[in-house]
């Protein structure tokens, strides 16, 4: 049964949740995934923290759009949050000429990492775009609602995005 | 937007089939989740009781918490105006107040200064529960209502604070 269905009266705020995590868990993983590029520890961090901000307005959400668009939306923020933070740890730790190391980061190899290369080529915007939509299967209009854009902006986004991903990985078939 | 060609639509599903993460999470996942939310929830509580405190401290100076100057929230100035007690709760959340912003910790400074902008982003009012939760004196808030401590808006912020997460 979908979270969506579910009726308020029947269920405690708690047992919805839990059942938005377990039916939405693997979703938002994997769009965090895709979006921080195959690093998959940051994916559930930042899917964990998606989620724990959807519990602080769980009883906020008034369903004027559907639950995974609404969780999709704080996914996404929450992606774009994480990248902000560890641009500025990036410049923190070069402007204070630490030693230290950064933890390496486990990401997955071979043929992904192609696939990553030419995606960390795109915009931030072409990428979320692109990968919204072609990969997630979302429709423009929700896309554009998640981002917080036009579906037009999208449509070039996308349109731009294809069509360099299509001249980097022309080789690629399934 | 234009329709796709057959070329294109096999192109893609090989980069869908392939740029994907391995693996199924199972309910560690949701448990991950919960135990996320209930440390958040005690952090806060924490962050909130410490700003209380500092608050509690700075009002002392404008309501007869004497001529100690501010910035020093261990004065003995500023604690002589609290009871024994109080005053070891004061210690006890500044001391766990510098440990969340000792830098290279990075759960817990790193939340706060980077991850985190709505812990700091706190209503007075609620500022005042952390401490009136904390320190739990009823006739704290008597002895320095003129704090502004609303009793009835206290009490609502207490309830709320003590409320326990029901995952």
């Amino acid at each position: 049964m979908d979270c969506d269905t579910i009726s308020v009266n029947i269920m405690s705020k708690a047992e919805r949740f839990e059942m938005l995590v377990t039916d939405h868990r693997q979703e938002m993983v994997r769009l965090a995934w895709r979006l921080l590029g195959s690093h998959h520890a940051a994916a559930e961090d930042v899917a964990q923290q998606a989620f724990m901000k959807a519990w602080d307005r769980f009883d906020t959400f008034r369903e004027q759009s559907s639950l995974s668009t609404w969780l999709t939306r704080i996914t996404v923020n929450q992606v774009r949050s994480y990248q902000r933070w560890t641009a500025v740890r990036h410049r923190a730790r070069h402007l204070l000429r630490m030693d230290q190391k950064p933890t390496p980061v486990m990401r997955d190899h071979g043929l992904n990492q192609r696939i990553e290369t030419a995606m960390t080529a795109l915009s931030t915007n072409q990428r979320e775009a692109f990968i919204l939509v072609y990969l997630e299967g979302r429709a423009v209009s929700e896309v554009a609602l998640c981002l917080g854009r036009s579906p037009g902006t999208v449509k070039s986004h996308l349109h731009r995005a294809l069509t360099k991903l299509r001249e980097e990985l022309k080789d690629l078939k399934e | 937007m234009k329709p796709m060609s057959s070329d294109d639509e096999e192109w893609l599903a090989g980069i869908q089939a392939r740029y994907q993460p391995v693996g199924q999470l199972d309910d560690a996942f949701n448990q991950q989740v919960r135990g996320r939310i209930i440390e958040r929830r005690r952090r806060r509580v924490l962050l909130v009781s410490a700003g209380a405190l500092m608050i509690f401290a700075s009002a002392l100076m404008f309501t007869g918490g004497g001529e100690a100057p501010l910035g020093t929230p261990k004065d003995p100035s500023v604690k002589s105006q609290l009871t024994e007690q109080d005053g070891a709760h004061m210690d006890d959340f500044f001391n766990a107040y510098s440990q969340v912003l000792v830098p290279g910790q990075e759960d817990e400074g790193q939340v706060l200064m980077l991850g985190e902008p709505d812990l700091v982003d706190l209503e007075l009012d609620t500022l005042f529960l952390g401490v009136t939760n904390q320190i739990d004196t009823d006739d704290w808030l008597d002895d320095h209502d003129a704090l502004g401590g609303d009793i009835q808006a206290v009490a609502q912020l207490i309830s709320l604070i003590n409320t326990e997460e029901t995952l």
